[in-house]
């Protein structure tokens, strides 16, 4: 039985910032699948490389940062995100939406140009007939009297309005994948639910995959299936979504839950996490990135990179104390 | 956020911002009359004894003429009937020729104008292309080459490069009139070739300050949310950039064309003194050398008027480009 090509499919992906030559990787070997209408969650804390692994995919990497290895596949097909023919890929298979609602949307252009264009960059629609269809979309992420609001400008919308514009604009050609980058932080809490209600709802209808970024332990539970922890650039931990929240093996997916309200579960290392992530080593470095700060941490893990190893069922992690060791005493 | 309220109020911003322009208008060339008054009558030198020479002129002689000139008045009283006769759009004779000065500014404008123009229209055709293309390769050999170019056509002083345009198209080539001015009216061929070199002159100067700044403002805006935005759905780079960045990017352009129009009036002073035109700046140096008060007075204010109105040109341009200031919103 061949099961479906995945949505998304990464390997081994780096991202490295600064010159050529001199720059440091602050995205390392990445790997991760999500299915066909699937939902991942990417989660850690800031500078973790969360947003740099979600811009790469997407082939929209800041100026100065650059992917310099690895393999992005959409339904199968292998793509070169940084390549001339992405412009065709995204906002028709591969669709993204952002943190900050308020500079987003282009503040010297309405509403209803900012989604015509958005239609018009994939199809051949008439510009009034592409404004039935903003108006339309307008609807679907419940703005009220649509056809009205196509001729206000971003800055008569609150934060959540433009992010259903957003919402709106990327799901217009029914993607395979929507990335969402923290969609909700800049949102305030009221509207942060009504905001994933929405993305959740839309992407069912339209059978879009979802990678979620965001370091909110409850939105991970509520909305994903599956989870990604990043520090310092790499994969620490990843899994179905109840077994690494239910029972995290790695230190620092420990901490991260430490740093949430407790949930009803048997985590009995409930510190939190100490030191500051900006001591991050570059994501290439040996050792270990969150030994400078793990209360588990040994010699070998400044100096050897911890491999990344099946830590349970479908559940994978990367720490020294997970392998099995001769002096006992493992993790897992 | 119903849109008849909204265009009420947006009626209303209109309306305020018209009346404050015409506030600071006023008090804009009252000011300007007051400092140009005081600033003249400090510097040395008698109008009456430069205009007649020293030794020719008897005592009655010369107190006729002062009183003629209403320069026997005190200070004060010269002020106040020149403010008075300045709100009622009388400027005054020359002093020298006896013709009305509005007759003489009114004259010397269409040189000066068409200069301005013409300079501020080739500053725009270059500046626009070359700024784009070097922000959208910045860093790369053909950016530096346009910074280069840029900053050469700032530094060089304007009269160096009127010279070398005069080497290059009137001496080398034989293509243009070394210097000299015709109307327009009386023959438009002789009044373009007479006004294109001088015309480069200030646009190539005022072109490399507008490269440098839509360099700077559309690798700005390149680096903005909206940009990747644009780019997540799929929009083709040309238009990226010139949709989305180039129009935003306008705004703080606007503000630099607004200083570089005015920069044209003084720079249009070694121009025109260079190329023989009798524009407005040819038309204060000469008469600031000859202590022609009322034509000094008289060409200054319209220098400030003409200042005020690129102002109020700049915001109107503002509306146009910022939905945001249409609102009245913060800027
Ligand atoms: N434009 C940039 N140029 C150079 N380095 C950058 C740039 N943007 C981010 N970085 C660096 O890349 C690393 C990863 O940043 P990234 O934005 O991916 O973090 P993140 O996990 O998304 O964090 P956050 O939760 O704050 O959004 C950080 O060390 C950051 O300093
Ligand atoms: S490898 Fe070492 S430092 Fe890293 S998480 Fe495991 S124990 Fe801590
Ligand atoms: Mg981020």
């Amino acid at each position: 039985m061949t099961a479906p090509a995945p949505a998304l499919s990464v390997e081994g992906l780096r991202v490295a910032v600064g010159p050529p030559g001199r720059g440091r990787a602050v995205v390392g070997d990445v790997a991760f699948a999500i299915p066909p209408g699937g939902r991942l969650a990417i989660v850690g804390e800031s500078g973790s490389g969360k947003s740099m692994t979600a811009l790469a995919v997407a082939g929209l990497l800041p100026r100065g940062a650059r992917q310099t290895a690895g393999q992005i596949a959409l339904g199968g097909r292998i793509v070169d995100p940084a390549g001339p023919g992405m412009a065709r890929i995204r906002g028709r298979e591969i669709a993204m939406i952002f943190q900050d609602p308020m500079s987003a949307l282009n503040p010297v252009m309405t509403v209803g140009a900012q989604l015509v264009e958005a239609i018009r960059a994939h199809s051949a629609m008439s510009p009034r007939a592409a404004r039935a269809r903003a108006a339309e979309m307008l609807a679907a992420v419940q703005i009220p009297r649509p056809a009205e609001r196509l001729d206000a400008w971003p800055h008569e919308f609150s934060g959540g309005m433009r992010q259903r514009v957003m919402i709106a604009m990327a799901l217009t050609h029914r993607p395979k994948l929507l990335i969402a980058d923290e969609p909700t932080t800049a949102l305030d809490v009221t509207t942060q639910l009504q905001i994933l209600r929405l993305i959740d709802g839309l992407c069912r209808e339209e059978g879009s995959a979802l990678m979620l970024i965001t370091h909110d332990l409850g939105i991970v539970e509520g909305f994903c299936d599956s989870v990604v922890v990043l520090y310092g650039g790499r994969m620490m931990e990843a899994g179905p979504v109840a077994a690494v929240l239910g029972r995290p093996r790695h230190p620092y997916t420990r901490g991260l839950m430490a740093t949430i309200p407790p949930l009803d579960r048997d985590v009995d290392w409930l510190d939190p996490i100490p030191g500051e992530p900006v001591a991050t080593p570059a994501a290439d470095a040996p050792g270990c990135p969150f030994a400078p700060r793990c209360g588990l941490a040994e010699a070998r893990c400044r100096t050897v990179t911890p491999a990344w190893r099946p830590a349970g069922s479908k559940v994978a992690a990367s720490c020294h104390l997970l392998a099995p060791s001769p002096a006992g005493g493992g993790l897992s | 956020m119903g849109s008849g309220a909204s265009r009420q109020e947006r009626g209303q911003a209109l309306a305020r911002a018209a009346a404050r322009r015409l506030f600071d208008l006023a008090v804009v060339m009252v000011g300007v009359a007051t400092v140009v008054f005081l600033l003249l009558r400090a510097v040395p030198g008698d109008p009456v004894l430069i205009l007649g020479g020293l030794d020719t002129l008897d005592r009655d002689v010369i107190a006729r003429a002062r009183a003629e000139m209403g320069l026997d008045r005190s200070l004060v009283e010269q002020y106040l009937i020149w403010l008075g006769n300045m709100v009622s759009g009388d400027l005054g004779r020359s002093l020298r020729s006896g013709v009305p000065v509005t007759d003489l500014i009114l004259r010397a404008m269409p040189p000066t104008f068409q200069l301005g123009i013409m300079a501020l229209v080739i500053g725009m055709v270059i500046s626009v292309p070359l700024g784009v293309a070097a922000a959208r390769r910045a860093g790369s050999p053909a950016d530096l080459g346009i910074t280069v170019f840029a900053i050469l056509g700032i530094s060089t002083p304007p009269f160096v490069i009127a010279l070398g345009l005069v080497y290059l198209f009137a001496v080398e080539f034989r293509l243009l009139p070394v210097a000299g001015y015709v109307a327009f009216a009386d023959d438009p061929a002789g009044n373009l070739r007479a006004m294109a070199m001088p015309a480069l002159t200030l646009g190539l100067v005022t072109g490399g300050v507008l490269v440098r700044m839509m360099r700077r403002s559309v690798i700005d805006e390149l680096g903005e949310d909206y940009v990747r935005t644009a780019r997540a759905k799929g929009v083709g780079e040309t238009a990226v950039v010139y949709r989305h960045a180039v129009r935003n990017a306008a705004i703080p352009y606007v503000t630099i064309l607004g200083l570089e129009a005015g920069v044209m009036l003084s720079g249009a002073v070694i121009t025109e003194t260079i190329f023989a035109i009798p524009g407005l700046g040819r038309l204060m140096i000469d008469n600031i050398n000859a202590r022609d008060y009322p034509v000094v007075q008289g060409t200054v204010l319209v220098v400030a008027l003409v200042y005020v109105l690129i102002n109020a040109g700049v915001d109107g341009m503002y509306r146009l480009l910022d939905p945001r200031v249409r609102a009245g919103a913060a800027r």
